[in-house]
């Protein structure tokens, strides 16, 4: 059984009367212990899809089954703990809070989960410090890290609650090359001891690290030959419109 | 457990993470509570007597007339006595107040003295801090003894251990002390000295008025009030029976007789008034508060909005995030609540000495302290200030777009803008209403300082002289006023019945013919419901009182009290006759003091309006007659005396008095403008405490206008740029961001006015006695209002406009 699996998958924006179809008939599965990586142009629907799969935000239609139990009806409330249980989110921003020190940023989830004892908390967030190498900066505040120790702040935070699976929205958009390839074998060592990964890029170098890469055009999952024909669509229309003219 | 403390650990770390707008929000919620505090103590203070000081049991009897509570008239009050002793079996004491004469080894001064037929203190459960309570056996013989006040001890005898058993002279009698009051402990107001007495029929009848305390056990309540009743409907009886023929038949007295708690109804109608203002305008600033307080506090919660959705993504739901913003809400109520308690501790002090200074209608024991009492409407007001401060964010927690915040995208003109929209919008009304009543009280009062005397008052200087018995009062008077007149710069000098300062409220009955007349023209002017100042003076008076006369003549110089001649102010002779000179030769029927019997006046004169001592306001309809010179039912007689400057004579008069009765002492002379002022304390004392709060309301309305706006402007500050890039004008730059804020403060205004009118309507006479333009009130209040909002809104402004495109565009 496929630890995600989204069946008809639409999503719809209305903004003053205006739709915008953010995603169409979406048909995805992730296996347990699959490393996907989810590419495309920009404002194709990537981060929408991730939003989707990680319930930050519900489908307009279609099914969406996590873990085996249907989650796309779920009250807000209801998604927040699924969230808090099974998904680990690593953002493009880090989104580490400022006023809260690292190992405090990394305890945050825990302390949302009830029946965790502050003890246990901590030494959670130590073994998930230490696993990404941020063990010795425990004390310190995010703005006192570099861009990459953040992320990998970031990515401790997101294992520390031992999720099904981590999504990964651009983990390397705010890195410079050196971090973003440091950032990306963290990712791919994780995978290899065992974590679920459904990263979002849009370079294709990094998207290949991962098993299998899904790629999105215009709100659509399309395979690789498709893609490659509907650019080359694209790029004979703008020929024209430039020889018109 | 675990989780409420992490819950508490949140909204501790939001506070604490934005130090500045968190002190800022408690400072304001401070002042809100301070206000909310002051109300709340004052009315409960006022409401629920203190038990540990006045018995829950103890009630007072008496007659409701007009502004006199708490007193009954003496015949009625032995008639009551005896039938609640037949049928009740209640306990009852009778007390009469008055001002008296104290001397012995210092210079005679006049006194609040109480005379008591009962065992008073130790039904007040009150220990003597020195000497003996009363025995009974003073109140059967002609007991020689007295107590005073603990305050009396300390200034007249400088605190001395062997006072008691020494000896004072009370209207020129000695009276041995036997015992002090402890401190803080005068009943039922600030009375001084305190004498047993037992009121036989004749003397209670010379009395007139009487205070009756009785101990009543809510069992007999019903049977006690039916027996008030009966009294009361007799004392009617009584009343109609004794009016004129040629009077209204139905211009029926509107006296009756109650029974109530002592001090809800013993309080006078001025200070009741403060207390009920003070209420009203307490929680509008605490509403104000709590409005101004939500704002910054959404403030926050926008600019941490990336944070909370980073919070929501980790599995916090909008739960947990509301109960956050629950708690921080809590936290800053709590705080600034412990600290308003405490400065409230420092104001309460110095209000509660100001009041007792201003309005003799605060009992000396009163202690503006927070009670049990207080706590309900503590706990409520807490309550509700958590909810308003709360809701807004807890509000803007449910509706959150993640994926938008997740991401840091700008939000437009969001949720959160219309909700600080809504929050301005009831800030305006809050701040209208109170800022209006602040400004009702102030324009009173400059009203009434700014009346027109009708002549230069401040060389009138006046002294009023009292005794029990009218003989001596009238041979000293005489005496005094006689070798005051010898005395060079005196130019003119009058004696009367406490005129001009003691103006009877009285009832204006009409001879038939002229009511009917009246009445005929306008329904609306009911004799009923009019109310006259009705001045006793000697024919002398307008040597020193200059007022112009308009139609007829002044009294003549022989003119006595039995003339039954009448001299009317242009007002009164304007709205009952059309003109000064269509009132000459009219006949009124006016009341005497006691209320029961009536005489029959004919007007012989018009003067212009003019103003005195408690008549605050010059177009209040006066009557002149003259004073009795034979019997003087209030034993109070005033000189007036016209001088270049009156307190240059006053030691001069001081000596004088002195060598014709060092018993009788004089009340403090003052120059007629100064004792005005005096006289109007309590409104003055409205005023000056209303206008911080009133202040503070303005503030808090500009400040929470100023913070939306430059939110907004903190928000939009990439837009204004670019617009600017563009070569947007000023004017296009800020007028799309203050038209909407306007639009929102203006409705609070138009809403704020239209509360507060009605309010404002009905307090108005009550405040100065006198009718202060409204539309002028809520034009001030409108004008002070947008002034202040437009200077606190130059700062975000002047952002606005001087932010450089490039700088800011670089930084995207």
């Amino acid at each position: 059984m496929p630890l995600i699996e989204l069946t008809g998958i639409t999503k719809v924006f209305i903004a003053d009367e205006i739709e915008t179809h953010a995603l169409s008939d979406i048909h995805l599965s992730i296996e347990k212990g699959e490393y996907l990586s989810i590419s495309g142009p920009s404002g194709c629907g990537k981060s929408t899809l991730l939003s989707l799969l990680g319930l930050l935000d519900s489908p307009t239609a279609g099914s969406h089954i996590l873990n085996g139990s249907s989650v796309e009806k779920l009250s807000a409330n209801a998604r927040a703990r699924v969230r808090n249980r099974d998904i680990g989110f690593v953002f493009q921003a880090f989104n580490l809070i400022g006023d809260l020190r690292v190992i405090d940023n990394v305890e945050l989830p825990l302390t949302y989960r009830s029946g965790v004892t502050k003890a246990e908390r901590r030494e959670r967030a130590v073994l998930a410090l230490e696993k990404v190498g941020m063990g010795h900066r425990m004390g310190h505040y995010p703005s006192q890290l570099s861009g990459g120790q953040q992320q990998r702040v970031a990515v401790a935070r997101a294992l520390v609650g031992d999720p099904a699976i981590l999504l990964a929205d651009e983990p390397t958009g705010n890195l410079d090359s050196k971090n973003g390839e440091s950032v990306m074998v963290l990712l791919q060592e994780l995978h290899a001891s065992g974590a679920t990964i459904c990263m979002v890029t849009h370079d294709p170098r990094y998207a290949d690290f991962a098993d299998r890469i899904v790629h999105m055009f215009d709100g659509r999952i399309v395979d690789e030959d498709t893609l490659h024909r509907l650019r080359d669509e694209e790029d004979q229309r703008l020929q024209n419109a430039r020889l018109r003219r | 457990m675990r989780a409420l403390f992490d819950i508490f650990g949140e909204a501790w770390q939001a506070t604490r993470g934005s130090p500045g707008l968190s002190l800022l929000a408690t400072l304001i919620l401070c002042a809100g509570w301070i206000a909310a505090i002051s109300g709340i103590v004052m009315s409960t203070t006022f409401n629920s007597p203190n038990t540990q000081v006045i018995p829950a049991d103890l009630h007072i009897v008496g007659e409701v007339r007009g502004d006199i509570t708490g007193q009954i008239w003496g015949a009625d009050a032995l008639a009551l006595r005896e039938k609640l002793a037949v049928a009740a079996k209640a306990r009852t004491i009778l007390l009469r107040s008055a001002i008296t004469n104290v001397s012995d080894g210092f210079r005679p001064s006049q006194n609040d003295a109480v005379w008591v037929d009962g065992p008073l203190f130790s039904e007040l459960g009150w220990q003597m801090a020195k000497g003996q309570d009363f025995q009974a056996s003073d109140f059967s013989t002609d007991s020689e003894v007295i107590i005073i006040s603990h305050r009396f001890w300390l200034e007249q005898f400088a605190g001395a251990r062997n006072v008691i058993g020494s000896s004072i002279q009370v209207e020129g009698k000695s009276r041995r002390i036997i015992g002090i009051l402890p401190p803080n402990r005068a009943f039922p107001y600030q009375q001084r000295v305190y004498l047993p007495t037992r009121f036989s029929q004749g003397a209670a009848l010379n009395a007139r008025y009487l205070t009756m305390l009785i101990r009543m056990d809510a069992s007999l309540r019903e049977q006690v009030l039916n027996l008030v009743q009966q009294v009361a409907a007799d004392a009617k009886l009584r009343s109609a029976e004794a009016q004129a023929p040629d009077v209204q038949p139905n211009n029926q007295s509107s006296t009756s007789i109650g029974a109530s708690l002592f001090l809800s109804n013993s309080m006078n109608r001025e200070t009741k008034f403060v207390i009920g203002l003070s209420f009203v305008f307490s929680l509008l600033l605490l509403a104000l508060a709590a409005c101004n307080a939500g704002g910054l506090l959404l403030i926050r919660w926008v600019l941490r909005s990336a944070e909370l959705a980073t919070r929501a993504s980790l599995g916090a739901t909008t739960t947990r995030l509301s109960a956050a913003a629950i708690v921080q809400a809590l936290i800053i109520s709590l705080a600034s609540l412990a600290l308003a308690l405490v400065m409230s501790g420092f104001l309460s002090e110095t209000v509660q000495r100001a009041l007792h200074r201003s309005t003799n209608g605060t009992p000396e024991y009163m202690e503006f302290t927070l009670r049990v009492q207080a706590f309900w409407p503590l706990l409520t007001a807490l309550v509700l200030t958590m909810v308003v401060i709360a809701v807004p964010v807890v509000w803007r927690l449910a509706r959150g777009n993640l994926n938008a915040e997740l991401k840091r995208r700008e939000r437009g003109l969001s949720a959160d803008y219309r909700t600080g929209k809504v929050l301005l919008f009831l800030q305006c009304v809050f701040a209208v209403a109170s800022l209006a009543l602040a400004v009702m009280c102030l324009l009173g009062e400059h009203r009434a300082k700014a009346t027109d005397f009708g002549f230069a008052s401040e060389r009138v200087l006046v002294t009023t002289i009292r005794h029990a018995d009218p003989l001596v009062l009238q041979r000293f008077v005489d005496t005094l006023s006689e070798r005051l007149r010898s005395e060079r710069k005196v130019q003119a000098l009058t004696v009367g019945l406490s005129a001009p300062q003691y103006a009877v409220s009285t009832r204006l009955l009409m001879p038939k013919s002229v009511a009917s007349e009246q009445l005929g023209k306008d329904k609306s002017k009911s004799p009923k419901t009019v109310t006259i100042e009705f001045v006793q003076v000697a024919p002398d008076f307008n040597q020193v009182y200059p007022t112009q006369l308009l139609a007829g003549s002044w009294f003549a110089a022989n003119a006595v009290f039995d003339d039954k001649k009448l001299i009317i102010n242009r007002d009164m002779a304007e709205q009952w006759f059309g003109s000064s000179a269509a009132a000459i030769s009219q006949f009124f029927n006016i009341p005497e003091l006691d209320g029961k019997t009536e005489k029959r006046y004919q007007i012989i004169g018009v003067v212009e309006n003019a103003r005195f001592d408690i008549v605050l306001d010059a177009k209040q309809l006066v009557a002149y007659a003259i004073a009795p010179r034979d019997t003087f039912p209030l034993q109070i007689l005033s000189i007036l005396a016209n001088h270049d400057n009156p307190k240059a004579l006053i030691p001069r008069l001081e000596q004088l008095a002195l060598d014709v009765d060092d018993s009788i002492a004089l009340s403090p002379p003052l120059a007629l403008s100064e004792r005005l002022l005096r006289s109007t304390g309590s409104y003055r004392l409205v005023a000056n405490l209303f206008l911080p709060l009133g202040l503070l309301a303005v503030i808090m309305a500009a400040s929470g206008f100023a913070s939306l706006l430059a939110t907004l402007i903190a928000q939009r500050l990439r837009d204004c740029s670019l617009r600017r890039a563009l070569g947007a004008p000023a004017t296009k730059l800020v007028l799309p961001m203050l038209t909407p804020l306007m639009l929102s403060f203006s409705l609070g205004l138009l809403v704020g006015l239209l509360a507060v009118s009605p309010l404002l309507y009905q307090l108005n006479k009550l405040i100065y006695g006198q009718s202060l333009p409204i539309l002028l009130i809520l034009l001030i209040t409108v004008g002070l209002l947008l002034f202040a909002v437009a200077l606190a809104c130059v700062r975000p402004v002047w952002r606005a406009l001087s932010a450089d495109p490039m700088e800011i565009l670089r930084q995207i």
